[in-house]
């Protein structure tokens, strides 16, 4: 993906984080939130309108049918590519992604919906989400999903992991080792390859 | 006098075994489950007039069908045999224990809760008030700490009242949040109608369908007007996930953790920060990335330096103070009234297999299991788990594998049914052919007795590192061609605690159990049959039938075949044998440094012994159990042939 289409995906994730808010996004809110100047602002959205992927009403954007789908599918390579299947370089040749989940990654079809209810309802942009294997020590975060086979997920959810709860990273093992979380007043040892597919939202909101 | 039974349920590590210890003391029956590989525990005990039955419960999280523990529990509960089930809690972990108490309640189990290590939660700051606990919930709420007894005498007052006073000690309904409370009870009057509601519980039965229970649905299926049941169940578990946008079972999961929250926040107070103890110091020393990485190489070193050198000491004691007086005493007796080949069938046979084994166990699997025992009592197990689960993912396992795998350096048989704590069938399988490969102590007697007495310590070492690289070779072939999910590692770290003796005596007795009643009988039976064969001359013949496997393939003497087939019996005889096939134990004289070498990798190489076969086979039934054999033997003569081809090559 060009340096250009990175900046489209981010605007759009700004302008759905802002809807989803109840705020209305113009060029200064979503340079604002970008940390990018306004008139880079406008040009990415020029862009945007042109592959209608917004629109504009008198002075803010909404998004499209088509951008929306375009969000949910940027969501789904990031997660994607920086939980499950790390450094990646297949993705892109993916042509059915709910077969390729179901095959390659041992998600279900319920877990699958669950999965991209989680990414239309995500709160906040997509990058903010970290694998839990990511997070320091002493680091809290909320669970939003959990990318996983139903064995797992079933096996978390029963120990406490379960979407929503607030867990706290105690330590980390080197070279890609287990991590130790504290999740309802116990501690859970979550093997490395399972803690990078849990996404976890840092406490402390938009950054 | 009136006999009750009460079975105990529970996490793992919450103090249920020490309950259970407590409360019945050596008066305690060790089994299986009927068709199953787990272990099941009962005693019994006496108090106010009642003989009581106690049933301990595999540990459980949660009553859900996938391992065959929680089936078991869940199963075992249906049965309605138990009069008072007690759901031992750990009261510093209350959120998670509850998970299972709130299943417990559904099933309408007759419920008391032992609330247990409430000192720990003391020191942690958390005081939780149980009466409150037990208002929420409609059960008596005991505190416990089972380590030193205390609140027991209370516990089992309140399960003989709770059974006079005739009431039920069925626990209160608790209802779930709106959305899932609605489907649950219009799927319980369509239950109701059902006959499967005569034997379990209607709402029990709609929950289970509601998070899709495979086994629940089987039942209904069962039932006439069933299939319409299950449909409507079907409709309404797709209607919260549609909600949800989560698998069923998982709302249901998240749902019963909502309502433990409220429950908590209303029983539970922090009131002083935790102190700074031994506990949170040695926590973080022992799983420190460099120091934690130390004191675990230590561990086992020391561990394994200690009781293989003290159990020598010990085992050659036994040897000349008890094993040559014995087999002298039977001798004496026996050769008035039998011919001598019997005398010697029964002597060198019966007696010295059984002197062997003593030589074997009392030294050194019990001194070993003992520590290992105290280890994990004390948590430190987990930690090691922790540390390990990166080395133990080479070879396609997890952290929790590597106790099974430190049991192995003791004796195989109580290694593979150490296997149990994993929680598949897949990861079971390729942890017991894992355990196969790790020299036990009676092949580490003849890697040190041969290669470490004639050519040094460093071969004999670089044996264990020939192992290990076999080890690490196969499983991962295994690894890629068993079927299934590979499973990443789950498990709860347990705070450190005092170990109690009682509790070690009594764990390491479980473990050496197993010793004693698959391995000892096998080794004093192949003891006689090896006698019986050579009595007859018949082990003789095996010398020119294994010439092209031993000579042609191996490079060693053609007298080796006996003591690599027999060795198949009873291996720390291998080198005995070897020294009598040969004539001579000045085994450098009738064999190269290079064929001693290759012996010995060899032996310790293919299939372990009779004992764990047999152990395997309990484990793991024929097929897999055979398959694991034929993996070791393969090994073992790639391996070896490998080694004799290469000196050859090099014209050592």
């Amino acid at each position: 993906m060009s340096e250009r289409g990175d900046a489209l995906d981010c605007a759009l994730e700004v302008i759905m984080t802002l809807e989803k808010r109840g705020l209305r996004p113009d060029d200064a809110s979503i340079a604002e939130e970008l940390r990018k100047s306004l008139a880079e602002v406008q040009k990415i959205m020029e862009e945007a309108i042109r592959q209608g992927l917004a629109v504009k009403r008198n002075g803010y954007y909404e998004l499209t049918a088509e951008g929306l789908k375009r969000i949910l599918r940027h969501r789904e390579l990031f997660i994607h590519d920086r939980f499950v299947h790390r450094e990646s370089r297949w993705s892109s040749k993916v042509r059915d992604w709910g077969k390729h989940w179901r095959h390659r990654h041992g998600l279900t079809k319920g877990l699958l919906e669950s999965f991209y209810k989680a990414l239309t309802d995500l709160d906040g942009r997509v990058e903010e989400l970290r694998p839990l294997s990511d997070m320091e020590p002493g680091e809290k975060g909320v669970v939003v999903s959990i990318a996983c086979g139903l064995g797992a997920a079933r096996r978390l959810a029963e120990m406490g992991l379960t979407p929503g709860v607030q867990v706290a990273v105690v330590r980390k093992a080197p070279l890609r080792g287990p991590v130790e979380v504290e999740v309802r007043g116990t501690r859970v040892v979550l093997g490395y390859g399972l803690a990078s597919r849990i996404a976890v939202k840092g406490l402390g909101g938009l950054t | 006098m009136r006999t009750i039974t009460i079975a105990l349920a529970g996490n793992a590590n919450v103090g249920k075994s020490s309950i259970f210890n407590r409360l019945t003391g050596l008066s305690q029956h060790v089994g299986n489950w009927p068709g199953k590989t787990v272990e099941k525990a009962e005693g019994t005990l006496y108090f106010k007039g009642y003989k009581i039955k106690v049933i301990d419960l595999p540990g459980a999280y949660s009553l859900s069908p996938y391992s065959v523990e929680e089936v078991i529990v869940r199963d075992y509960l249906l049965s309605r045999e138990a009069d008072v089930v007690v759901d031992v809690v750990d009261a510093s972990a209350l959120e998670r224990n509850l998970y299972l108490a709130l299943q417990l309640v559904e099933l309408q189990a007759p419920l008391i809760i032992a609330l247990n290590q409430v000192d720990m939660a003391e020191r942690r700051g958390i005081v939780v008030d149980y009466e409150k606990l037990s208002e929420i919930l409609g059960v008596k709420v005991v505190p416990t700490v089972a380590i030193t007894g205390e609140g027991l005498n209370e516990l089992l007052q309140a399960i003989v009242e709770a059974l006079e006073r005739g009431e039920g000690v069925t626990a209160k309904l608790l209802t779930y949040g709106k959305e899932v409370e609605e489907r649950i009870e219009r799927l319980e009057s369509e239950v109701r109608k059902l006959d499967v509601s005569e034997k379990y519980p209607p709402r029990w039965v709609s929950i289970k369908l509601l998070e899709r229970d495979p086994l629940v649905a089987e039942l209904v299926s069962k039932c006439e007007g069933g299939s319409k049941v299950l449909e409507l169940a079907n409709e309404l578990a797709r209607e919260l996930e549609d909600m949800h946008g989560e698998p069923s079972p998982i709302i249901i999961a998240s749902e019963r953790y909502s309502k433990i929250s409220e429950i908590v926040s209303r029983v539970q107070r922090v009131v002083a920060p935790p102190r700074v103890r031994w506990e949170r110091v040695l926590d973080h020393v022992t799983t420190h990335p460099v120091l934690g990485y130390a004191i675990l190489l230590s561990t086992i070193a020391g561990m394994l330096g200690l009781v293989f050198y003290f159990g020598g000491l010990l085992s050659e004691a036994i040897e000349v103070y008890v094993g040559g007086p014995l087999a002298e005493a039977a001798r004496a007796f026996l050769s008035s009234s039998l011919p001598a080949e019997a005398v010697r069938v029964v002597v060198d046979g019966l007696v010295v297999g059984f002197v062997a084994g003593l030589v074997v166990i009392l030294p050194y699997v019990v001194p070993f299991y003992a520590i290992l025992s105290i280890l994990e009592d004390l948590g430190y197990l987990a930690r090691v788990a922790y540390l390990a689960d990166n080395l133990m993912h080479k070879i396609g396992l997890h952290g929790k594998a590597v106790l099974p795998m430190l049991l192995g350096f003791g004796c195989n048989v109580p290694a593979c049914v150490g296997c149990r704590v994993l929680e598949t069938d897949r990861e079971r399988t390729l942890c017991g052919l894992a355990v196969v490969f790790v020299p036990c102590a009676a092949r580490t007697v003849v890697i040190l007795g041969a290669v470490g007495r004639y050519l040094g310590v460093l071969p004999a070492l670089s044996i264990y590192l020939v192992v290990f690289l076999v080890l690490l070779i196969v499983v991962r072939l295994a690894y890629r061609v068993a079927p299934g999910e590979p499973m990443d590692l789950i498990m709860e770290m347990p705070a450190y605690r005092r170990p109690s003796l009682r509790v070690t005596a009594l764990k390491t007795w479980s473990k050496t159990k197993s010793f004693i009643v698959v391995a000892f009988p096998i080794i004093m039976a192949a003891s006689a049959a090896l006698e019986v064969l050579s009595a007859m001359g018949l082990t003789e013949l095996f010398v020119p039938a294994m010439a092209p496997l031993t000579v042609g393939l191996l490079g060693l003497p053609a007298e080796t075949a006996i003591p690599l087939i027999f060795g198949f019996l009873r291996k720390e005889l291998a080198l005995v044998m070897l020294a009598e096939a040969l004539g001579t134990w000045e085994l450098l004289q009738a064999m190269t440094p290079l064929q001693l070498y290759t012996f010995a990798l060899v032996t310790s190489i293919y299939i372990p012994c009779v004992a764990t076969l047999a152990a395997l086979v309990r484990e793991f039934r024929w097929k897999r159990a055979v398959l694991m054999a034929i993996a070791t033997l393969a090994a073992a003569i790639i391996v070896g042939a490998l080694a004799h081809a290469l000196a050859t090559a090099l014209r050592l």
